[in-house]
């Protein structure tokens, strides 16, 4: 049997690694963790293992922070919880980091410059892309689809800002669930063609 | 500066629902009322990123914290990000599932969710104008003049939108062939 210490040290390990090779996602770096701990180590089950990453999909803030804590948590206590934690903070705080400070070395260089304008028009698309997949998860209901417009055109043409929309929309969300509860709960269930 | 930075991570982290890309507009919104976060630097950031390993999150506080603060506004930022949710966790521990099973939560995300996903068309637009146009508010377009290099961008956006849409084409290769359309046409 391993210690708490080496387990700690085994997840920090496998959540940094993972994470080095996981872009723009960081839900990319599931599996890769899952063959460290589950395929390799056998400390949780295949089915055990995903329950936490759809458990955190289900929690407000950082996916990945949440499917850190919750696994290294299960693993090894809250010192497995830190161990995993750090494993995805390091990554990306020294990765971008260095970006930053070399682009900020090279940011005169006219092909950096030229490089950098190309990938922000993709990032751009990117952005579009992601509003796209998020918003196929939204149930088609009256409700979601005035959410929707209210978070395009609210911000974009009165001096409210994006804060508030999302506070405003997150109350118009609680308000909806308590005032109608013959609405479909769980978005899952509403999919095919409920309407409210 | 620093402690301006840790708090407005901190408000970003408190409504981040949905992954990172959720919270791009609060960052786009919020940096530029509290630290003065340009379209210029907002769009460096979400370019940096995609080359960049990590949660978007994480890199969005690190870059800003260090553009705005250095190494310990990058620090005070990332920390700011994340104590909202590691205490979402920690709760989520002590009480089992019952968190994410509750009814306001469950609320919450009714109607976070799709505002995320509209509040990143409204932060596309207006970075598309600023790209585009060079302007900042959809009030102050007032001509359309075609360059050379508007109508080379125009091209590699639409070209992005295909491939991503249509093709399912990886972010990375886009990121990939936007780099490369930049260094060839755009220096």
């Amino acid at each position: 049997m391993e210690t708490t210490a080496q387990k700690s040290l085994f997840l920090f390990w496998t959540f940094f690694k993972s994470m080095m090779f996981a872009f723009t996602n960081g839900s990319v770096a599931l599996p890769a963790i899952e063959r460290g701990v589950v395929d390799k180590k056998h400390w949780l089950s295949h089915e055990e293992f995903w329950t936490y990453p759809v458990l955190g999909q289900t929690l407000p803030g950082v996916i990945s922070i949440h499917n850190a804590i919750l696994i290294g948590n299960r693993i090894a206590g809250p010192a497995g919880a830190f161990s995993a934690l750090m494993g995805v903070i390091l990554p990306a705080f020294v990765c971008m980091l260095g970006i930053a400070a070399l682009f900020q070395a090279y940011v005169d260089n006219p092909y950096i410059q030229g490089a950098i304008r190309g990938i922000r028009v993709v990032s751009v698309a990117i952005i579009l892309g992601n509003a796209v997949r998020l918003l196929q998860t939204v149930p088609k209901q009256a409700f979601s689809i005035v959410m929707v417009l209210a978070a395009v055109f609210v911000p974009l043409l009165t001096g409210f800002g994006a804060f508030q929309t999302i506070i405003a929309c997150g109350i118009a969300g609680i308000l909806s669930i308590l005032f109608m509860p013959a609405a479909p709960d769980h978005p899952q269930t509403s999919i095919n063609g409920d309407n409210d | 500066m620093d402690l301006t930075l840790f708090l407005l991570f901190l408000k970003i982290g408190i409504t981040c629902f949905g992954g990172g890309y959720g919270m791009m507009s609060m960052i786009f919104d919020e940096g530029a009322k509290r630290v003065g976060l340009t379209i210029n630097e907002f769009t460096d950031m979400a370019a940096l990123e995609l080359v960049c390993p990590g949660p978007i999150a994480l890199n969005s506080s690190t870059y800003i914290g260090y553009i705005k603060g250095g190494v310990s506004g990058s620090i005070f930022a990332t920390l700011g990000l994340i104590l909202p949710t590691v205490t979402v966790s920690i709760l989520t521990i002590i009480f089992m599932k019952k968190f994410s099973e509750s009814r306001i939560v469950r609320g919450l995300f009714r109607g976070i969710t799709p505002a995320c996903g509209g509040l990143l068309i409204y932060t596309s637009i207006t970075l598309m104008l600023s790209i585009f146009f060079g302007t900042e508010s959809i009030h102050e377009i007032h001509e359309l003049i075609f360059t050379r290099e508007t109508i080379t961008l125009l091209i590699l956006f639409v070209s992005a939108l295909i491939l991503q849409f249509r093709f399912k084409i990886d972010p990375i290769v886009l990121t990939l062939i936007g780099a490369a359309t930049g260094l060839v046409f755009l220096h």
